[in-house]
């Protein structure tokens, strides 16, 4: 318990610090967002791009992780597209469901890229990094298909989401990463150092970012939705990753790298994805923070309990 | 001299970054500023802080390295002030001097430490803070001394000068660390980790951040005023350096990051101080600017002629 607490909580302290220093004022409102944007586009693609073609993926039990992963995020996709129906019964408006929609689906792979570092030093790494290539093409398509068809402002255009998936700094990094990998192509000494210099950074940057901004604003008027999505995010995502990695029979630091993405909040950038295009920018907001706060928590004891950590 | 290319070409190149992003207006100017207290508040102290509460001071000869750094701020110190009155008889302002004056004896702490990082890591780091614990108290309250007697604006009070010793992040940081450190009590892991962390994102930013204050249209004005405080910074601050490491039998690691204190620019709040205190801002945004871009070719060469 001890070493997973010692993991998670470097995690916390970030985000509070940058909670803590964005309603301390001084160093202006524009930091935050700012520190947001240079991790997005220039501190995480370095980071990514070297640690997939840097990566030994022959030494990974790879082909089960996969299937474990993946089989949990279509489930979860699928039962977020489920509920669609009651949430229209419930008489939630379509900026709400998509909301509620990235919430349950997205995930913060930047918390589970810590965690996982300061747990598994070299392999954690590797292994997130697999599913932020795999699952962030998905997310970002269906997320933005779900935001078209059920927020105001926009009709849906396949070209438009195409550009979306394809300048997503994430999905071309792993693209560009994973490119390097096969081919063997040896970055130069140089350039890793380059990459080294900005991506050591990404981490540290991109918590603060986040702890900057949580807002708490108006989570008593969406009590209920909020509540929904922390159960189904933190507890149920969760839940059936361990299922689901138990059945197929997934083992070791592989498990535990599966549990952690399937227990880390949601993605901090679906708020910016939700403001861009009419989604309930303010309820996401809420439910991120909300997520991100109780996940302290949660995370924990679900690393305890369903792994050997 | 490929191991010097390739630790010097990425933080080039991060200057450059930091640069273009300015130019091109990428981010706004309160992000920047906002970045600028973000490092010198919160990153920088957390990395001093756990190195040098981390550090295992016996297998380094600190207090040699203490007295060289210490003896050649002095002797520039002695050399700037003496300078002060030949200015005067060739009529140059007084507020003008006080530009030469931190042109030539402060130093751009971000960048050093940066580098040493690049080259040492954690050992690096720690030496470079005795070189900040030696260093910045002396040429702090040196500074706002000559700038206030050669501007003749509000002198400094023993008062005030206490006041901004005891509220400098570095200063504080280095006398946490040194305290964690002599007291034996570390730093609990999960706060080691999150400093680690910290430290880590320092660096990146600070040296994007260097290279947001060059401003290169500053550069054709630049006159005699800026040759003097950049000749006597870039090339005798380090070769001070190396005669007192001489001395003082400081050899080695420890050598060359004394060395790299005395080559490194002067500092970027210079122009904040100057502005605060009626010296020469332009002529100060100026030295910056012209120290920082020289700099990437002078301390590559020293660092060659030295030996890493």
């Amino acid at each position: 318990m001890l070493i997973i607490l010692y993991a998670i909580l470097p995690v916390f302290l970030l985000i509070a610090l940058g909670y803590g220093l964005k309603h301390f004022k001084f160093l202006g409102k524009d930091l935050f967002s700012g520190l947001e944007h240079l991790c997005y586009y220039f501190l995480f693609p370095p980071l990514i791009i070297q640690t997939l073609a840097d990566s030994d993926f022959k030494s990974l039990e790879i082909n089960n992780f996969l299937t474990v992963t993946m089989l949990n995020l279509f489930l979860v996709i699928g039962f977020a597209v489920l509920i669609y129906p009651i949430a229209k019964k419930l008489n939630l408006n379509g900026g709400k469901y998509s909301s509620l929609f990235q919430g349950i689906t997205r995930w913060h792979g930047f918390i589970a890229l810590t965690i996982a570092a300061n747990l598994f030093p070299t392999q954690g790494i590797v292994y997130i990094t697999i599913i932020l290539a795999t699952y962030t093409p998905i997310l970002s398509t269906i997320n933005v298909i779900v935001l078209s068809l059920t927020a105001q402002n926009q009709g849906f255009s396949i070209l438009g989401l195409l550009s979306k998936i394809i300048l997503n700094p994430v999905v071309y990094s792993c693209l560009i990463g994973l490119m390097l990998n096969v081919t063997g192509f040896e970055l130069p000494t140089i350039v890793s150092n380059i990459f080294n210099l900005l991506g050591r950074s990404a981490m540290g940057l991109s918590l603060i970012a986040l702890g900057g901004a949580l807002v708490l604003t108006h989570v008593k008027s969406s009590f209920k939705i909020i509540t929904f999505s922390v159960v189904v995010k933190l507890l149920l995502v969760p839940l059936s990753m361990f299922i689901i990695g138990k059945w197929l029979g997934l083992e070791g630091i592989g498990f535990a790298i599966a549990l952690i993405a399937a227990s880390v909040p949601t993605a901090s950038s679906g708020y910016i994805l939700a403001r861009k295009m009419g989604g309930d920018a303010i309820l996401l907001a809420n439910i991120i923070s909300i997520q991100t706060i109780l996940s302290l928590f949660t995370m924990p004891l679900i690393l305890h309990y369903s792994t050997a950590i | 001299m490929l191991n010097i290319i390739y630790t010097i070409a990425p933080i080039f190149f991060l200057i450059s970054l930091g640069y273009i992003f300015n130019k091109r207006a990428m981010f706004t100017e309160g992000f920047w500023a906002g970045v600028e207290h973000l490092c010198y508040y919160v990153l920088f102290p957390s990395l001093i802080i756990r190195t040098l509460a981390i550090t295992d001071f016996s297998k380094f000869p600190a207090l040699d390295i203490a007295f060289t750094m210490g003896a050649s701020v002095v002797s520039m110190l002695v050399i700037v002030s003496l300078g002060y009155f030949i200015g005067k008889s060739v009529g140059m302002a007084g507020a003008s001097y006080s530009s030469i004056f931190q042109g030539a004896t402060r130093w751009n702490t971000f960048a050093v430490v940066a580098v040493v990082f690049g080259f040492y890591g954690d050992a690096g780091v720690s030496i470079a803070s005795i070189g900040i614990a030696v260093m910045i108290p002396m040429l702090n309250v040196a500074n706002v001394t000559a700038l206030a007697l050669m501007v003749g604006k509000d002198a400094p009070t023993l008062g005030k000068v206490a006041k901004m010793l005891s509220t400098n992040p570095f200063i504080i940081s280095c006398v946490a660390g040194l305290v964690l450190n002599f007291i034996g009590f570390g730093l609990w892991e999960p706060i080691a980790n999150t400093m680690d962390l910290l430290g880590r994102s320092a660096l990146a930013l600070s040296l994007l951040a260097v290279g947001v204050g060059v401003d290169f249209s500053t550069i054709k004005s630049s006159g005699i005023a800026v040759f003097i405080s950049t000749f006597l910074k870039l090339a005798i601050m380090p070769l001070m350096m190396f005669g007192f490491a001489h001395l003082f039998g400081v050899t080695g690691m420890s050598l060359t990051i004394a060395i790299l204190c005395g080559a490194a620019p002067t500092a970027g709040a210079s122009y904040i101080l100057a502005r605060k205190m009626g010296g020469d801002a332009t002529l100060m945004a100026n030295i910056i600017s012209v120290q920082t871009l020289l700099s990437i070719i002078t301390i590559p060469i020293i660092l060659y002629y030295v030996g890493v």
